[in-house]
């Protein structure tokens, strides 16, 4: 029987729970979410963090998408060592001590979240030991939901003192034709970096067709400790929403983060992203830097949002946030919203946005040249993109340019 | 041997008219060189004839081989053989040198250019212009000094090898070295297969390039073309007298004047 996401979710989470032979905790865990579903509605645009994204009116319909059943489910894939992650369902049932503690996730604050506490399947746990240093990336692939269906992950990451690791999440269609019907998927990323530790992460995401594809990462981040996160993206008819909240908690803790972004397939639904990144600068000498950029064509609309908050005793943090697009056609449309929250004084901080078609001057330089106008702006929307790639960690430069390079071949053909 | 006629060329920019009635033939073989004061148009003619879309051609025709230019999209003029050396190239950040010539290349010879082959077509043009090979490496103009865009602009040219060039105060912002250089490469590239149309204020390029033909443009349009000797005469006399003469306060003539034995027009 399909149970709807507005349903009743006590059988399906029952089902999960039971296929996954959780212990006590995580049951807890999960009536957590299913108890409060019915009091909390869809993210509401009055909110300041969902501010510009209304999923309502972006036509996200819970009544239409069903909720996982866990026999129809592909299982999470994990390739690296095999030593240091597990999927999450096989460490649960396990009872792995460290499930309990990163388990614990935020109180959900909105239906999505809910859902997902209540109806997440599958996921994997990484941990990472002190001083180990990964020998390759470890690869994450991320099943998708099918037509009318939806799938909600939870990756939690500890990484040991000084040890440094490299996770690519592969969220990504394997076929070019997307299913016909909405679809629906959610991914918590619980990450937790102990003194001197470093951890890169690559997320690839590219959907066909209408989807709803939510990514929450948030981290915490000990003294001298580094995440590292890109994520190259195309956006598809529907809604992608994905965000990075770090807490740099220790001395001398860093936080970057880079969103590359395509978006503007011709499709009757609007497409929609939602970008952010939201840093707490909590000690001295801590950094981030934010940088999102991205080709709008078509309809697409982006809305990007920057917030650091660098509290009374950050002395010597440095805080910067850059949001640039481009717009390839008049109806396309970037909203950045950057913001810098400063109460130390010694402090370096700045944001810089831009957004705006290709440069007249330049495609007529490139054309005076024999290149033809495809060709041209082709060259141009790969150039725009070329200093955030050089800045990618180095094995992840070339895989982040293929995915890149697929998502910009889409966004301007 | 190409030709490019310019016929009775009429353009505005943002609705103001700055080429009132410009005629120029140029072929295979021939150097022209285009003097005038500052605002006369000469830039404008340049940009018109590589297809710049802020100019607006209001009458007139241009022709190369015979075919009409102006319905030529600016690439496709340029995979005619027509290339434009610009006074201020383009900064293109983002977009290596090594990649945006060989597509260039590529484009203008209608076939993919293998990288190892494109190496060794460039790697002796740059020994040519005194230029090291990490500057293939860079973004498009961008950071270049003046010497080093005026420098990469010759370097496109090498590679493309046009049938008509128009080289915009590529001689400006130049030090002496430099337009050593450089004006050594237009002599090189000299022959039946390339016509010249080039534009300058200064009298040591005229000297070093020694073109057939000067032409003066005043107030949009060419009023005297003559030979060598006519750049000597406005070395000593400036533009004051021709403008005086043809500029908008006096009464504009109904056709150009012709000094010694070059001629203009088709």
């Amino acid at each position: 029987m399909a149970l709807k996401l507005t349903g009743d979710l006590s059988e399906r989470a029952w089902a999960i729970s039971q296929s996954m032979d959780e212990p006590a905790w995580a049951k807890r865990e999960r009536r957590v979410g299913r108890l409060v579903t019915g009091g909390l509605g869809l993210p509401s645009p009055k909110e300041e963090k969902w501010r510009r994204t209304d999923l309502g009116r972006l036509g996200l319909d819970l009544g239409q998408i069903k909720a996982p059943a866990p026999a129809l489910l592909e299982p999470v894939a994990i390739t690296g060592d095999d030593q240091v992650a597990w999927r999450l369902p096989t460490a649960v049932a396990a009872d792995m001590p460290l499930c309990q503690a990163m388990c614990r996730l935020p109180e959900p604050e909105d239906l999505l979240e809910a859902l997902h506490r209540a109806l997440w399947s599958d996921g994997v746990l990484v941990d990472l030991p002190a001083g180990y240093e990964s020998p390759a990336p470890l690869r994450i692939h991320l099943p998708t939901p099918l037509a009318y269906g939806s799938v909600f992950y939870i990756l939690l990451v500890h990484a040991g003192e000084g040890s440094r690791g490299t996770i690519i999440i592969e969220d990504e269609d394997d076929s070019s034709d997307g299913p016909e019907g909405p679809r629906l998927s959610y991914t918590h990323v619980e990450l937790k970096a102990a003194a001197g530790a470093a951890v890169n992460v690559l997320l690839q995401h590219r959907r066909q067709g209408l989807a709803y594809d939510f990514l929450r990462l948030r981290a915490h981040l000990q003294s001298d400790s580094a995440l590292d996160f890109t994520a190259v993206a195309h956006a598809h008819p529907g809604v992608f929403r994905a965000g990075m909240e770090a807490v740099l908690g220790g001395p001398g803790a860093s936080a970057r983060a880079r969103f590359l972004y395509t978006a503007g397939e011709k499709s009757v639904y609007p497409t929609h992203l939602d970008l952010g990144g939201t840093i707490w600068h909590q000690n001295v000498r801590t950094r981030s830097r934010l940088v999102m950029r991205g080709v709008l064509a078509g309809e697409a609309r982006a809305v990007l949002r920057g917030f650091a908050d660098v509290q009374k005793n950050a002395a010597g943090s440095e805080a910067y946030q850059h949001m640039q697009s481009l717009l390839l056609d008049r109806r396309a449309r970037a909203d950045s919203i950057p913001a810098l929250k400063i109460d130390e004084n010694d402090v370096k901080a700045g944001h810089a946005t831009a957004a705006g078609p290709l440069d007249r001057e330049q495609l007529f330089y490139l054309q005076s040249r024999g290149l033809d106008l495809a060709t041209a702006r082709r060259l141009m929307v790969a150039g725009f993109f070329a200093p955030v790639l050089a800045d990618v960690p180095a094995d992840l430069a070339a895989l982040a340019q293929r995915a890149l390079g697929l998502v910009a071949e889409e966004a301007i053909a | 041997m190409s030709t490019l006629e310019i016929r009775d060329l009429h353009v505005a920019r943002e609705g103001k008219e700055i080429l009132k009635g410009v005629n120029l033939t140029v072929r295979g073989g021939e150097v022209h060189a285009l003097m005038g004061p500052n605002g006369a148009g000469k830039s404008t003619l340049a940009a018109t004839l590589a297809g710049h879309p802020g100019y607006q051609v209001t009458a007139g025709q241009v022709y190369l081989d015979g075919e009409d230019l102006l319905v030529m999209s600016p690439d496709e003029r340029a995979r005619r053989g027509l290339f434009l050396a610009m006074q201020y190239p383009t900064e293109v950040p983002g977009v290596r040198v090594a990649g945006f010539l060989r597509t260039a290349l590529s484009a203008r010879e209608g076939r993919e250019i293998p990288v190892l082959e494109f190496r060794k077509l460039v790697a002796d043009k740059l020994r040519a212009l005194d230029m090291d090979e990490s500057f293939l490496q860079r973004y498009v103009n961008d950071g270049f000094s003046g010497g080093e865009k005026k420098r990469h602009e010759m370097l496109q040219m090498m590679l493309l090898h046009p049938a008509i060039a128009l080289l915009d105060e590529t001689d400006s912002g130049l030090d002496i070295d430099a337009l050593r250089v450089v004006t050594g490469v237009i002599r090189d590239l000299r022959g039946p297969d390339l016509g010249l149309l080039i534009i300058t204020h200064y009298q040591r390029v005229l000297e070093r390039l020694d073109p057939n033909y000067i032409h003066v443009m005043v107030d949009g349009r060419i009023v005297i073309s003559g030979d060598h000797s006519l750049a000597a005469v406005l070395e000593e006399k400036g533009y004051g007298w021709v403008e005086e003469q043809y500029g908008p306060a006096a009464q504009a003539p109904a056709s150009a004047t012709t000094q010694g034995a070059g001629s203009h027009g088709a």
